[in-house]
């Protein structure tokens, strides 16, 4: 079952807090309820004086429990309100992080070739967080500050209106105040924030260029001007920390000058017998918690600016794809590709030009080139998942015109940079087959899986892992090697049940043993798939069943290894020196 | 114990120099528990001439009600001042210390540390000491005087009072430690939880051609569910305790205010004559309510105190670092030439993984060398050992006679120049990017340079020449520029000895050119080794060496190589034809 995703209809973030009516509307009702039952505190309070003054012993008891009792029943109520408030937003949190990570997911490769993880990654969880929590926090203080104050004001005007307002002048002047120094204290905490990046600039200067200045023996004169911004940030940080506590006196100050109204005005009114003791006690713990609550009336609003532009960066990446271009013809098999006259641009420059060759099932292609000759961009342009120009065809059907699902279960490639998850080795190599997770064991063959392992020589590898291929790799587990980092992606690559097989740059950290090995293996595991071989090294050429050379973004050369050797070109010379330098390299191993 | 020691050093310090604040701390601490307790005294006076109708007294002690107010308050105010003050400044001792520390760790720290954890040392665990001590100790100790105080006013007012209070400390605190343990502990859950989001989010960002290959999207995004449903429930696990703490609190709070006034009441047996007066009891709730503030923020504080020792604990293991061992202050060694020696050496980052396997290598003085190898053949470490960045384990390097590890500081500026692979710009003008702010170098000295390296062109086109502010925000330079740069801070001290790692690297042919006729220019008696993984560009050498997995395989002079078919003819074919050397 689908546990998060959008809201069913608009996707504003009120119909996203909507999606839970039942929370919110419980939390709601108690957060009402608790603010304005809440008075009756100080109210039995000071009943509870009164009878204490009193004789009656049973007047006393009943007055405690009463005290008790209602306190108990308000708390509760509060309780009831921190408890739906925060499963209600611990839930959009949920739905907010699914929906935008399906959102990106769905987006085209080219569309996604534009984005840095690192940002998406600050979206999903530091934005999505900020608006959640400014969200929470602002409908919290809406119950508990801003009906709080009008409950106790409330109260306060019907036990004696005139000491009320009268005691309540300086309410507003401390609102005030508080607003009129926010723009101080704001520029106080940016300038030690200032001190604390010219800080941390200081420091990032001199652990990234330690060895430079350790080579020129500069270390100690650098030292010394990070010193002097320790020193200034120590300054700011004492000035900030200050200029917020000196706030605090004041704040009681104007609160504590209300009380004096509260005292003089009422305490005179007790004496001549027209309010009881209780009731002053009341009063002032009313009013102590009224005047209270200004120090953080204003706290809220600062944080709904960074909020609203976190939302727009969430709401800007949770657009759906604008996708389009994919076709819907669907492919089973694949006994043939043909290219012809394939061009490439990626990025707006044109990378290859005129590219055409084929290739059978059965067969194992190499494509080679010096650097930057295009090998890495034919692989791409090969997988379906950017935009060319000219024709792929696969058993005569049109690449681009093929659905999503048929290019990726024709299509399997290793990546250029081959990513593995931080699961067991075992699920790296299942995911390509691209079920839900729950449902990996439905569809999951054994023999096959064994095949990839055995095919991509990494049998021996898991042998020596203690928990063999349940092993976890990544971060929570051992550290992989980047020959076997590229073995496994290959064999999520044949464990895929794909006709065709794009390996790019797969042996770069392998042995050329182990190279030739795996080359061997896929002739027998491969006669059923077209398998074309992006790399640099040559050594394993003689073994497959054709070459393309690339130079310059199209095809230099074209052939069996047996005729390029003959004919004697690039090819053949880079050929015989590699198979020189590698046998002079291999001395040791 | 060990591992404190660089904080009661740094304390210690901080004492001689701000004694004041020191002292100013624990006498607003203490006054601050007296000041706490005179409303609830006040309130006494109040309610009895308010209920006896002597209303007399009413303003003078509504304005001493003020007047206690307004105590408490500054004596809040000056205990934050005393801590902060004398905390920050503990806070820049220490990391004044962990700056000069860096200064005396070797090169190898660097290396295998990655930038962000020591900068976390030197940050964010301070900071945590920071919190250690203003929020942990001075706040811990202000409410244990606070609570000392509201408990010395109740036996005051009734010693049965008292007890009852006493006896009530504990138990809240009990409770209230036991739901600040909860939270705490099932915060760490959901940090966990945050962690794996994270993992998993960062993956699946940087793997997304990847999915996207596989048609693997809908197997990601159900595998993100579990994660969030994971991370939510630690959440709501949280949440049950928070959303409780300050609701039972509150209620067992009115327990004991009902409890206390019940008391105070029946003491005298319901008469007023003989037990409290009304006024003592609504001093005694007043008590009660304000007690229970300090006793619920103590277990916050002790577990603040708790989490901080963290940071101590990570900054003391940075403080244990072993420092470089030998004694470079000395600089008693003065080598005899710019010969270079290198003696059978091996050497390796890691155990069982050797770098350099037993090679050996001598320029004289005055001679160009170039070493070849690819990447990873262990050249660059051989141009560090020869500059004198690592201590040798077996075999030696010499420069004119003299290990280069053991040199001063100040000395091998003067006898090595070096160009390292990666040239760092640091923030600053041009003039300190090449001096790296060592006064001691003239300005005639830097011009000197700038004209060698036929830099001193562009400089006059710069909008402020020398005084031109390079790196972040400032002004970028090419990456030829750069290079030239890194030429002129390795010559301006005029060394004798040059070492170049990779020094054309990624130029293009006029700024290439540019720098070849830089060094000839300054070549004279001067002894050059150079690295490179190319060929092209050393032809000036007077012998070549190639290197591959840590030794040298062949040598000689450049055309003598390129005659026989070997390494280096073989290497030269490849590079031409723009294969990859890699």
């Amino acid at each position: 079952m689908k546990l998060y995703g959008p809201p069913r209809k608009k996707e504003t973030l009120p119909a996203f807090l909507l999606k839970y009516k039942r929370q919110f509307f419980v939390s709601s009702l108690a957060g009402f309820l608790y603010n304005t039952t809440i008075v009756l505190g100080p109210v039995l309070l000071g009943r509870l004086i009164d009878a204490a003054g009193g004789d009656s012993a049973d007047r006393l008891l009943l007055s405690a429990l009463s005290f008790v009792g209602v306190t108990g029943s308000f708390q509760f109520l509060r309780f009831v309100k921190r408890w739906y408030m925060r499963d209600q937003f611990n839930r959009v949190a949920c739905d907010l992080r699914q929906t935008l990570l399906e959102r990106l997911l769905g987006r085209s490769v080219p569309e996604l070739s534009r984005e840095t993880a690192g940002d998406l990654m600050s979206r999903t969880l530091g934005d999505i967080t900020l608006v959640v929590d400014t969200v929470m926090s602002t409908l919290n203080e809406g119950w508990d500050t801003w009906l709080l104050m009008i409950s106790y004001f409330a109260v306060l005007m019907i036990y004696d209106w005139r000491t009320t307002l009268a005691a309540s002048v300086m309410i507003p002047a401390a609102l005030l105040f508080a607003h009129g120094m926010r723009r101080t204290l704001y520029d106080c905490s940016l300038a030690a924030r200032r001190a604390a990046s010219s800080v941390n600039t200081g420091l990032k200067r001199y652990l990234d260029g330690a060895f430079v200045l350790r080579l020129f023996g500069r270390e100690s004169s650098e030292a010394d001007r990070i010193e002097e911004a320790f020193e200034e940030q120590a300054k700011c940080s004492i000035r900030e920390i200050l200029l917020q506590q000196v706030l605090l006196p004041v704040y009681a100050l104007i609160a504590g000058l209300g009380i004096v109204a509260a005292i003089g005005l009422l305490g005179v009114r007790v004496a001549e017998g027209e309010m009881t003791v209780g009731e002053l006690n009341a009063y002032l713990v009313m009013f102590v918690a009224f005047s209270g609550r200004t120090k953080v009336a204003a706290r809220v609003f600062n944080r709904w600016h960074g909020a609203r532009a976190a939302w727009g960066r969430v709401r800007e990446k949770m657009e759906r794809s604008v996708e389009s271009g994919r076709g819907s013809v669907s492919l089973r098999q694949c006994r043939s590709l043909n290219v012809e006259g394939l061009s490439f641009s990626p990025d707006g420059a044109r990378i290859l030009s005129d590219i055409s060759f084929s290739a059978e099932r059965g067969k194992i292609i190499g494509i080679t080139g010096p650097v930057g000759s295009g090998k890495t961009a034919l692989a791409r342009a090969l997988s379906g998942l950017f935009p060319y120009e000219g024709s792929i065809r696969l058993d005569g059907r049109e690449l681009r015109d093929l659905s999503a699902e048929s290019r990726a279960a024709m299509i399997s490639s290793t990546g250029h940079e081959q990513f593995l998850f931080s699961m067991s080795i075992r699920e790296n190599i299942l995911l390509g087959t691209g079920q839900p997770m729950r449902d990996l064991g439905a569809e999951y063959d054994e023999a096959r899986f064994w095949m990839a392992l055995r095919v991509a020589a990494l049998s021996g590898d898991i042998s020596r892992f203690e928990e063999g291929v349940g092993t976890m790799v990544g971060e929570k587990g051992i550290r992989i090697s980047g020959g076997q980092r590229q073995r496994i992606a290959l064999a999520r690559a044949l464990y895929a049940k794909s006709d065709i097989l794009l390996l790019d740059d797969p042996f770069s950290a392998v042995d050329i043993a182990t190279e030739r090995e795996i080359v061997h293996g896929l002739r027998e595991a491969c006669a059923e798939r077209i398998v074309l071989l992006f790399t640099h090294r040559l050594t394993a050429f003689p073994l497959l069943d054709g070459v393309l050379v690339m130079k310059k973004g199209s095809i230099g050369e074209q052939g069996s290894h047996e005729t390029l050797m003959a004919a004697d070109g690039l090819y053949g010379g880079i050929y015989s020196a590699q198979v020189f330098m590698e046998g002079n390299g291999d001395e040791k191993v | 114990m060990k591992r404190f020691d660089f904080l009661t050093g740094a304390v210690r310090k901080t004492w001689g120099e701000y004694r004041t604040y020191g002292v100013l701390l624990p006498t607003a601490v203490a006054a601050g528990a007296f000041f706490n307790v005179m409303p609830a005294m006040l309130l006494k006076e109040i309610v009895d001439q308010a209920a006896s109708s002597r209303a007399d007294m009413l303003w003078k002690l509504a304005f001493g009600y003020l007047g206690a107010v307004a105590l408490i308050g500054l004596a809040d105010f000056l205990r934050e001042y005393g801590a902060t003050v004398f905390g920050q400044r503990v806070l820049l001792n220490v990391r004044n210390g962990m700056l000069r520390k860096l200064t005396r760790l070797p090169v190898r720290y660097f290396d295998t540390t990655p930038t962000g954890e020591t900068m976390a040392r030197l940050t964010a665990d301070i900071d945590a000491i920071n919190s250690l001590f203003v929020s942990g100790v001075v706040a811990a100790a202000a409410d244990l005087f606070k609570i000392a105080g509201f408990l010395a006013a109740l036996f005051l007012l009734s010693p049965y009072l008292g007890m009852v209070a006493l006896a009530g400390v504990p138990a809240v605190y009990a409770l209230s430690d036991y739901f600040r343990m909860r939270i705490y502990q099932k915060q760490v859950v959901v940090r966990r939880r945050v962690a794996e989001i994270n993992t998993r989010i960062q993956e699946i960002y940087t793997g997304l051609p990847m999915i996207k290959s596989y048609g693997a999207e809908s197997y990601f995004a159900g595998g993100f569910e579990p994660v969030l449903e994971n991370h939510r429930i630690a959440m709501n696990a949280n949440s049950v305790y928070d959303a409780w703490f300050p609701c039972v609190m509150q209620t067992v709070r009115s327990i004991f205010i009902a409890g206390a006034v019940y008391i105070g009441a029946r003491i005298g047996g319901m008469s007023p004559e003989t037990g409290l007066s009304i006024g003592a009891i609504s001093a005694a709730a007043d008590l009660f309510i304000r007690l229970f503030e300090p006793i619920e923020a103590v277990a916050s504080e002790l577990l603040t105190i708790q989490q901080a020792m963290a940071g101590i604990d990570r900054a003391g293991e940075f403080f244990a670092h072993a420092e470089e061992k030998t004694d470079r202050s000395s600089g008693g060694f003065r080598p005899s030439g710019a010969s270079v020696e290198v003696r059978n050496l091996s050497f390796s980052y890691s155990a069982g993984q050797p770098v350099l396997d037993g090679l050996s290598l001598r320029v004289p003085q005055g001679a160009k060398a170039v070493i070849v190898g690819r990447t990873g053949s262990g050249k660059s470490t051989l141009l560090h050992l020869i500059a004198g960045m690592y201590g040798t384990e077996s075999g030696g390097v010499l420069i004119g006679g003299v290990d280069p590890y053991r040199l001063a500081p100040q000395e091998r500026r003067r006898w090595i120049g070096i160009v390292p692979q990666t040239v760092h710009i640091f923030n600053g003008n041009l003039l300190e990017n090449i001096t790296l702010r060592d006064t001691s170098i003239g300005r005639e000295q830097v011009e000197r340079a700038l004209e060698t390296t036929g830099l001193a062109e562009a400089v006059g086109t710069l909008p402020e020449g020398m005084e031109t502010m390079l790196g972040e925000g400032g002004f970028s330079l090419s990456f030829g520029q750069t290079q030239l740069v890194a030429l002129a801070r390795a010559l301006v001290t005029d060394p004798p000895l040059l070492l170049l790692d990779e020094l054309t690297s990624g130029l293009d042919a006029v700024t290439e050119s540019k720098l070849f006729a830089a060094l000839r220019a300054i070549e004279g008696e001067r002894t050059i080794v150079t690295i490179s993984h190319r060929l092209s560009g050393i032809l000036d050498a007077d012998v070549v060496h190639i290197m591959e997995r840590g030794k040298i395989r062949e040598s000689g002079a450049p055309e003598e190589l390129a005659s026989k078919e070997g390494w280096y003819a073989r290497y030269k074919r490849l590079e031409e034809s723009g294969w990859r050397m890699a």
